[in-house]
C-alpha cells in the first residue's frame, strides 16, 4: 500500500443471503485504492453494485470476504465499537435523501449527531456548525426549519453535517440524485472547494455525466466488477 | 514554419477579426509559405491548445473561446480544395477510414483534421461528425465497410461509451481496424482497458499507419 492511500479494498466479495436458500453475489473480487486528497466518482447502472460497494467502504457493511484498510488499519479483526469509532472521525456521509429531521433547524440538524451521541456542545462545536453552515451559504437561513427549506438547502444543511466531525474521507451515494441542474452544479462546486481547502477525500456516486467528467477519477461498476477506472 | 506566421495569426484571432484571420492563413497556403501540416498543427491545432484565459476576463473567457474555434473551423474547412489537391497527387490510391467523435463528445477540431490527414494520404475518409451515437457508429462501419474506424475522444468520460463501441465493432467487423487518439487517452492506464489496434500521438505516423496495422 502506498501511504497515500486513504481507503484499500483488498479482494471483496459481497454476497447477500449468505446462509440462505437463495444467496446472491453482487460484488466480485473488488480491489480499489483512493488517494489522500482526491475527488473520485463512481458510476453504473442501477442494480451494479454502486450503493453496496459505498457502504462496505464506509464500514456500514461487512464485506463477505476481503479486507478494507482505512489510513493503513485493516477493519476486519475490529470489534462493533471500535469500528464506529473509526468510522465517526474519519469518514462523513452524504445521501441523495438527506435525512435531515423536518421539525429542527438547519443549524439543530448539523449539531444532530452531537445530541444523538450526548456530546457537550461547547463554544467550539458551536462556532464550527456556524462556520460550516457559512461555508456552505446558509447563513441565512440557518435558524429555519429544515422542512422549510429548498432541496438544494436541506441537501447543504446535510454536507455542512457530514463535515461536522471534520472527516478524511466523505462518502456520497447520488448527492444530487433529486436536484435540478444549476443546483447539481452549485453542490458539486461546493463539494470540490471543500475538497480543495481541507484536502478531503471524496467518493461520489452518481448518475451525472456532469459531476462524474469533472471528478479527478471515474471509476465505472459493472455486473459487481470494475469495468473501468479512468483519471484524467 | 516562421514564428512571425504564428503571432500574426493569433493578433488576429485575439482581435477577433475573422476576415482577417481567414485571409491571412489561406494566402500563406495559397504562397506555398506553409504547408497544410503546418496549417493544421503550427497554426490552427496549436491557436487552440494554447488558448489561455487572463485571470481578470474570465467571463469573456467562454465566448472568446467560442469565437476562436468557429473562425479555426472556418479556416479548416476552407483548406480542403488544398487536401482534395494532395489526395489526387498520392499514386498508389490507399484504403478508406470513418473518422468519429462518441456520442456527448463535442471537441470536432481535432478528428476533422485527422480525416484530412488520412485524405491527403491517399485514404478515402468520410468524417461522421461529433457527438455520434455508438448505434450510429456501427451502423455507419457496417454500410461504409471502411477498413480504419479512426475514433477521436477528448473528454474522460467518453470513454465509457468509447469502450462499448469498440467492443461491438470489434465484435460484429473484427477486420476493421481500430485507430484512437485525443487527450481522453492522456492517462496511460486509459488505454490497456479498452479494444484498439492503435492509438497515435503524432499525425505524421497516419503516413505510415497502413504497414503498422498490418
Ligand atoms: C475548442 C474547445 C472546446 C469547444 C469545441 C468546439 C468544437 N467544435 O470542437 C467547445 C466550446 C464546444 C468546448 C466544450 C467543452 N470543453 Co473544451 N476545449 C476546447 C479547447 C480550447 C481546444 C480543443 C481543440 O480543438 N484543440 C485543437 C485540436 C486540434 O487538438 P486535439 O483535439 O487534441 O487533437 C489533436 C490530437 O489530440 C490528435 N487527435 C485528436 N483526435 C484524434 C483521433 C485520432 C484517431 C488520431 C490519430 C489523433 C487524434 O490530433 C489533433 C491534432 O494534433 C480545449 C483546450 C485545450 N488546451 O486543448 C478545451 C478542453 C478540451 N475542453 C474541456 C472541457 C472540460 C470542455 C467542457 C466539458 C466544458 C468546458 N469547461 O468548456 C465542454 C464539453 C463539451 C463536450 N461534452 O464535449 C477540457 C477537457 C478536459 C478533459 N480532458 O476532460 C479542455 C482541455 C479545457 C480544460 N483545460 O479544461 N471545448
Ligand atoms: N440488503 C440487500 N439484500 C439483498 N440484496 C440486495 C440488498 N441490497 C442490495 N441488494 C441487491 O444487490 C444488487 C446491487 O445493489 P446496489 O448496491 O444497491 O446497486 P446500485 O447502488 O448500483 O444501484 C441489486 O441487485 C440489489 O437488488
Ligand atoms: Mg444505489
Amino acid at each position: 500500500m502506498l501511504n497515500k492511500d486513504v481507503v484499500v479494498l483488498s479482494h471483496i466479495d459481497k454476497i447477500y443471503g449468505e446462509n440462505t436458500k437463495f444467496p446472491t453475489q453482487v460484488l466480485y473480487d473488488i480491489n480499489l485504492s483512493f488517494e489522500d486528497g482526491s475527488f473520485n466518482s463512481i458510476i453504473g447502472q442501477s442494480g451494479s453494485g454502486k450503493s453496496t460497494l459505498l457502504n462496505i467502504l464506509g464500514t456500514l457493511d461487512r464485506p463477505s470476504n476481503g479486507s478494507i484498510e482505512i489510513q493503513g488499519i485493516d477493519t476486519a479483526k475490529m470489534k462493533k465499537n471500535a469500528l464506529a469509532k473509526l468510522r465517526n472521525e474519519t469518514i462523513g456521509f452524504i445521501f441523495q435523501f438527506h435525512y435531515l429531521l423536518p421539525e429542527f433547524t438547519a443549524l439543530e440538524n448539523v449539531l444532530m449527531p452531537y445530541r444523538i451521541s450526548k456530546k457537550p456542545i461547547t463554544k467550539e462545536v458551536m462556532d464550527r456548525a456556524n462556520d460550516l453552515l457559512d461555508l456552505v451559504g446558509l447563513s441565512k437561513v440557518k435558524n429555519n426549519l429544515a422542512v422549510n427549506m429548498s432541496g438544494g438547502q436541506q441537501q447543504r444543511t446535510a454536507i455542512a453535517r457530514s463535515l461536522m466531525n471534520n472527516p478524511k474521507i466523505i462518502l456520497a451515494d447520488e448527492p444530487t440524485g433529486n436536484l435540478d441542474s444549476d443546483t447539481t452544479e452549485q453542490i458539486y462546486e461546493l463539494l470540490r472547494q471543500i475538497n480543495k481547502t481541507y484536502k478531503t477525500t471524496f467518493i461520489i456516486i452518481t448518475h451525472d455525466r456532469h459531476i462524474a467528467e469533472k471528478a479527478d477519477r471515474i471509476i465505472e461498476i459493472k455486473d459487481g466488477k470494475i469495468n473501468l477506472d479512468l483519471r484524467q | 514554419m516562421k514564428k512571425a506566421y504564428y503571432d500574426t495569426f493569433i493578433k488576429y484571432l485575439d482581435q477577433e477579426n475573422k476576415d482577417k484571420s481567414v485571409e491571412y492563413v489561406m494566402s500563406l497556403l495559397k504562397s506555398k509559405s506553409i504547408t497544410l501540416e503546418e496549417c493544421y498543427l503550427n497554426l490552427l491545432s496549436a491557436s487552440l491548445s494554447n488558448f489561455v484565459c487572463k485571470e481578470e476576463d474570465e467571463d469573456l473567457c467562454i465566448w472568446k473561446e467560442h469565437t476562436r474555434t468557429s473562425i479555426v473551423r472556418t479556416i479548416l474547412e476552407a483548406t480542403y480544395p488544398y487536401v482534395i489537391e494532395r489526395k489526387n497527387a498520392v499514386s498508389d490510391k490507399k484504403k478508406s477510414v470513418v473518422v468519429v467523435c462518441p456520442s456527448e463528445e463535442y471537441h470536432e477540431i481535432g478528428a476533422i483534421i485527422v480525416s484530412h490527414y488520412f485524405a491527403m494520404n491517399g485514404y478515402e475518409s468520410l468524417y461522421i461528425g461529433a457527438n455520434t451515437p455508438k448505434n450510429d457508429i456501427v451502423s455507419a462501419v457496417k454500410v461504409i465497410q471502411p477498413d480504419i474506424l479512426a475514433i477521436s475522444v477528448t473528454n474522460y468520460y467518453n470513454l465509457v461509451v468509447t469502450k462499448k463501441i469498440t467492443q461491438e465493432v470489434k465484435q460484429q467487423f473484427p477486420h476493421v481496424k481500430i485507430v484512437v487518439g485525443g487527450l481522453a487517452f492522456h492517462h496511460p492506464d486509459s488505454l490497456s482497458q479498452i479494444v484498439y489496434d492503435k492509438h497515435l500521438t503524432s499525425l505524421d505516423d497516419i503516413a505510415h499507419i497502413e504497414e503498422e496495422l498490418q
